[in-house]
């Protein structure tokens, strides 16, 4: 057991996340070590993916280099909106054939096997293409309450994807551009069984926040306590190590370092509400940045811990 | 240009950190290729 005080475990998870004094030099490593960027198309001030990849690349990432590596290089792929290491591919390939796992998706599906066929055909044919020229030629069309209600091209889209039938190849502005899985994804991918799958992935999660509670009974065994919380942790032991010096960083409002953790962590609450109706909002908005002084954690003359700001930016042209 | 709303502090900030957040938006806003960092 791993006694932690919470500056320790704020210095673990600031230095897992890639956002202590030292930074990345390449978006590759910066990706493998997060594992995913988010994919929102909320952008007051640019997309999140950028954001978080410039906070810890600084000035010399590019959003191009997103863009060559997953298009390009294909060094990095676009799955379910998160982007992911190509070298993590096996991990999600695993027990795909078999999703989905609920029961009324899989009728769907089923269901539609004709329209699933002509989606594959005209990628084969044509692909990469954007869903709006993929013709709805569906049986029964998806029903739901939310959004998706009746979207039946780009449903099957998602659930192909989520079967490694089909695959994003890129994108032309907000559009995604799919092909098939066979032309976006390298030759000879390693597929793990879906329970070693499941136990790297843990892992992975694991050393990408540095600490964080117990998920699953497959979680790697590192218990830790940290003052002022209750209950057991698990922590990344590659992250104990006792140097640190932090930085300032203004961070995306979806960053992973203040969506997971940050209360109990950091003492401090943090919420997104632009998705909620404007009447059931508890402050009104939310920040469109964050700023994480982990810095100060180190200095006698600053606050004792890192605690974050928030700053409310949009980008505008000056008229 | 960027627009700076509102900053929340958690603390009042010191002259230290207010020049470091200041300087985090200004790199920011270059970054962007943005002009200016202006109060909103």
């Amino acid at each position: 057991m791993h006694p932690l005080t919470k500056a320790q475990a704020r210095r673990i998870a600031v230095r897992a996340q890639l956002l202590d004094a030292p930074r990345a030099t390449e978006l590759l490593t910066v990706v493998q070590q997060l594992t995913l960027l988010q994919i929102d198309p909320t952008a007051a001030i640019a997309p999140n993916a950028d954001l978080v990849a410039w906070s810890r690349l600084g000035p010399a990432y590019r959003p191009t280099h997103l863009q060559q590596a997953l298009e390009q290089d294909r060094t990095l792929f676009e799955h379910n909106a998160l982007v992911r290491p190509m070298s993590d591919l096996g991990l999600y390939l695993a027990g795909a054939a078999d999703w989905p796992s609920r029961e009324g998706t899989r009728a769907w599906i089923r269901d539609n096997d004709p329209f699933r066929r002509d989606i594959l055909d005209l990628l084969g044919s044509s692909g990469p293409i954007s869903s709006r020229d993929i013709p709805d030629t569906c049986v029964v069309p998806w029903a739901s309450t939310g959004w998706t209600h009746n979207r039946n091209v780009t449903q099957m889209l998602e659930f192909l994807m989520m079967r490694g039938e089909v695959a994003i190849a890129g994108r032309v502005g907000r559009q995604r551009l799919w092909d098939l899985a066979e032309r976006v994804y390298p030759a000879g991918v390693a597929v793990p069984s879906v329970e070693e799958a499941e136990r790297r992935k843990n892992e992975r999660r694991l050393t990408s926040l540095g600490i964080a509670r117990q998920k699953t009974t497959a979680m790697p065994v590192e218990p830790a306590v940290v003052e002022g919380t209750r209950g057991e942790w698990r922590v990344d032991p590659a992250a104990l190590a006792d140097d640190f010096e932090g930085r300032t960083a203004l961070l995306s409002p979806f960053d992973r370092l203040v969506r997971v953790r940050v209360k109990e962590l950091f003492d401090f609450e943090y919420t997104l509400e632009m998705y909620k109706p404007a009447a059931k909002r508890r402050w009104g908005t939310s920040p469109s940045l964050s700023s994480m002084r982990t810095g100060w954690s180190e200095s006698s003359t600053g606050p004792p811990t890192a605690r974050p700001p928030c700053c409310g930016c949009t980008r505008s042209t000056r008229t | 240009m960027l627009r700076v709303h509102a900053i929340h502090e958690d603390v009042t900030f010191t002259r230290t950190m207010t020049k470091a957040v200041q300087a985090e938006l200004e790199d920011l806003a270059s970054w962007l290729g943005l002009a200016a960092v202006e109060p909103g």
